[in-house]
């Protein structure tokens, strides 16, 4: 198993007035090549929670296993495991420092201590794997456009071939057409590298879209786990937190509130197209219907 | 000023490069009447934020004319008087906020058109009430969350007094819930106060709570109309690097299989009524 | 975790001394000082040391604090007191080994030197332990404003030290954040050699440096849509005014300066 972690809590500033628990007794296991959605509303303890996972921060109490290795362990080498476990952080793209793209993405597996024979190959590699090219890993950094900075930064993360991946908003400020891209580039990388994926999103219909399972946070708490179907099908408590629905699942509650016989677990428009369409009445003909 | 005079307008406003940083625009034509909630569309480079920049003078048009309530940005010394009418609400939270207390924040535009203190203190404390940040006022504005620090930059605008306010992306570096306030504030001061918004996005949904929308494309205004008219065109928007609302979308798909529903069902609440009426 | 940075080292609170009018409190603290370097003898400095700990004690500020902000400096006054030991001549030799001399004037000189820089720390801790940075740099710039006639820039400097203090924390969770970033890529910040360690800074400084920039061009964009232009015809929200409570800080300061001159030596 990657990532095990049990009764994990953290407390920021501890011996001090501005003593906030930021996470409380979490247990989870992330299984080999799943798909992870972490939602939840700022301060909900996400960030705090993914900064575990590569050993960036240090329990309070608890422990965290990665691929067996205590990471509460002293002796624990946690370079070997931030090599296993990528984690990508919000607007990476403002992490970008060297004169080119190919530079910046060499610049992990430089610190791994690789030849430079393996570390051309894994730029390389980690660039195609995000649609950059070769003219603009000659580039820098800094011309490119935004969605494309994002990618260099990914890139450079994915260059240290973790099994792990963790994304923080990877979709946060992108336009639609940079979302679509960047989706999509995601969920290739899951299925061709069949590695295993955490992405932390506030938009709902994407990590739906995306992911096998999701999970709740809040105030520092997992609230809730489960398959997409499951934890939309709980509506009414992730309004309570604060937390919106996608809008296939508001309009499949606004619906069954209204006595129409919508299955639980119905929120993606193309389920949502056919169960209406098994429901209502459709117009005589149906091929020249505008 | 006569009354109908639109607040704004822009005659085939041009800006063009003058570093490489900025995106040029070529011949907008637009014009907002007073009290319009409009929202302009475009993805990234689109020239959408080159444009709020023409709308309060911090860029002079390069061909064309643009006026706001009645004044010439490019006239002498008229940057002032025109910034003073139309306030800008900026993409990043931090970094619009010059003051390290909320209230100093606030009552930083009135200091600089050199209102009189007592008059800047009753301004700022009204201003701060309308977002609903007044327990906030001598808070540091490192300890608040992205929405909370885009209510004190609204507060800021607004204790100018201005016809219009321009938000550029404002929402895009919120969570939902931020999200949420800041566009229920704008929604109130439109209504309720008859402020003027031009609100600059790439959410769909935003702009469907808008009375009219123009889409930009490579520097121009390629598309203008009420939110209806302009989503029931899925295939143009897609053109443009824009998607439709989730809900039009589904609309779309029911009426391709033969269902009766009417064009322009932007929001869950409209599926809603259409369907129970159908059932 | 950045969550508990206070800016400067005020202590907030409503004491008559926080209530100071922040200019008073800035002429009054350079009063302060001049007293402690007329003050000549013991006797004299306890009665400025007296005098700090009444202020410390109305300002309700403990006394800890005020004496952590020896801590840093004890290296300087230790050398103040060794240099000044060793280099004064003069009155009756006590101690002679090789080209060493300590006379009992040295002595005393260096005490006056190591006691004056004592309490000139702990009089200006007084100042930043009252006073919100704001108000200070406030107080600067109308201190400083008759100068501007003559060119000086006093809005200019004014403006920059608050926009400064508005940023520190602001970028300080940049560098905490920009610091996991680049050690989630391996980065390590802690070991090698002082240059293994400088160079390993780049990855930190350079983003760093293009997000000032960037966040400084952003800001100048939205103080200008906010009609800033300058200091010429600005006027603040709040407006300083002295009171009677300035009044009387000031005549208690030229008591003491008048007792620390009339006191023998």
């Amino acid at each position: 198993m990657p990532i095990e972690i049990t009764n994990l809590s953290h407390v920021y500033m501890p011996d001090s007035p501005f003593k906030t628990t930021a996470i409380h007794d979490i247990n989870l296991d992330v299984m080999q090549g799943e798909f992870i959605g972490l939602i939840g509303h700022t301060g909900s303890g996400k960030s705090t929670l993914i900064q575990h996972m590569n050993g960036l921060l240090k329990p309070t109490s608890g422990a965290i296993f990665v691929d067996g290795h205590d990471l509460t362990d002293k002796k624990t080498d946690l370079r070997s495991i931030r090599k296993r476990v990528g984690l990508v952080f919000q607007y990476p793209e403002y992490q970008l420092f060297e004169e080119t793209v190919a530079l910046d993405i060499a610049y992990g597996p430089k610190n791994l201590g690789l030849s430079q024979d393996e570390i051309d190959e894994r730029v390389s590699t980690a660039a195609s794997q995000l649609g950059l090219d070769e003219a603009t890993l000659a580039q820098s950094p800094f011309e490119l456009s935004g969605g494309q900075k994002r990618r260099c930064a990914i890139a450079g993360v994915l260059a240290m071939q973790p099994d792990v991946l963790i994304l923080d908003e990877p979709i946060a400020g992108l336009d639609p057409r940079g979302r679509e891209e960047m989706l999509g580039l995601l969920t290739n990388l899951h299925e061709q590298r069949g590695c295993t994926m955490v992405m932390v999103s506030h938009a709902m219909d994407d990590v739906a879209r995306l992911c096998s399972r999701i999970l709740v946070m809040n105030q520092g708490t997992l609230a809730m786990q489960g398959t997409p179907d499951e934890v939309f099908a709980r509506g009414d408590e992730l309004i309570q937190m604060g937390l919106g629905l996608p809008e296939g699942a508001q309009l499949a509650r606004a619906l069954r509130d209204k006595g129409f016989d919508i299955p639980a677990g119905i929120w993606k428009t193309q389920d949502l197209a056919e169960a209406l369409i098994k429901l209502l009445p459709l117009k005589g003909g149906d091929a020249d219907a505008r | 000023m006569t009354k109908d005079r639109p607040i704004i307008e822009l005659n085939n406003a041009s800006f063009h490069y003058q570093d490489s940083k900025q995106i040029a625009v070529h011949n907008l034509s637009l014009t907002v009447e007073k009290g319009e909630f409009i929202s302009v569309l475009g993805h990234n480079g689109s020239g959408k934020s080159t444009m709020a920049k023409l709308l309060n003078a911090l860029f002079l048009p390069s061909d064309g004319q643009v006026l706001v309530a009645g004044i010439d940005t490019a006239g002498e010394d008229a940057q002032w008087d025109v910034r003073r009418h139309c306030g800008m609400v900026f993409q990043n939270p931090d970094n619009q906020m010059v003051a390290t207390v909320v209230e100093e924040d606030v009552a930083f535009g009135l200091e600089n058109l050199g209102v009189a203190p007592s008059e800047i203190r009753r301004r700022v404390d009204e201003a701060l009430e309308m977002v609903g940040m007044q327990d906030f006022a001598s808070r540091q504005p490192h300890m608040l969350s992205g929405g909370q620090k885009q209510r004190i930059a609204i507060a800021g605008v607004l204790a100018m007094r201005p016809d219009v306010i321009v938000f550029d992306e404002a929402t895009a570096m919120l969570d939902p819930s931020g999200r949420r306030d800041v566009l229920q504030i704008v929604r109130r001061l439109n209504k309720d106060e008859g402020i003027t918004i031009i609100w600059i996005t790439h959410f769909m949904t935003e702009a469907t709570l808008a009375d009219r929308v123009a889409v930009m494309n490579k520097g121009e205004l390629v598309m203008q109309g009420t939110p209806k008219q302009i989503f029931t065109q899925v295939d143009k928007l897609d053109q443009y690097g824009l998607d439709v609302p989730p809900m039009t979308d589904l609309a779309k798909q029911l009426r391709d299989a033969g269902m009766e529903l009417p064009e322009g069902i932007l929001s869950v609440d409209e599926m809603v009524v259409e369907l129970c009426r159908l059932k | 975790m950045l969550g508990n940075i206070t800016l400067g080292q005020f202590f907030p609170g409503d004491s008559l001394i926080h209530r100071m009018d922040p200019r008073a409190k800035l002429v009054l603290t350079i009063a302060l000082i001049v007293a402690v370097f007329v003050a000549k003898g013991f006797l004299s400095y306890a009665v400025v040391f007296a005098f700090i700990l009444m202020t410390a004690m109305i300002s309700q500020i403990s006394l800890k604090l005020i004496i952590r902000a020896i801590r840093p400096i004890l290296f300087i006054v230790a050398l103040t007191f060794v240099l000044n030991m060793f280099f004064s001549s003069g009155g009756n030799v006590i101690f002679q080994w090789a080209f060493m001399t300590i006379t009992d004037q040295g002595l005393q000189m260096a005490s006056y030197m190591a006691i004056r820089l004592v309490l000139l720390v702990m009089g200006t801790q007084l100042l930043t332990l009252t006073t919100s940075p704001i108000a200070l740099t406030d107080g600067i710039e109308s201190l400083l404003r008759p100068l501007s006639k003559i060119g000086f820039p006093a809005h200019e400097l004014a403006m920059m030290m608050s926009i400064a203090l508005r940023f520190i924390p602001t970028l300080m969770e940049e560098a905490d954040k920009i610091m996991k970033a680049q050690m989630a890529r391996g980065a390590d910040f802690e070991s090698g050699n002082l240059i293994q360690r400088a160079k390993s800074m780049v990855p930190l400084l350079v983003p760093l440096f293009v997000s000032a920039f960037r966040r400084a061009d952003e800001l100048a964009l939205a103080m200008e849509a906010r009609c800033y232009r300058g200091g010429e015809h600005r006027t603040r929200m709040k407006v300083l005014h002295f009171t009677q409570i300035d009044l009387g800080a000031a005549i208690c300061l030229a008591l003491l300066i008048a007792v620390v001159v009339l006191l023998p030596m």
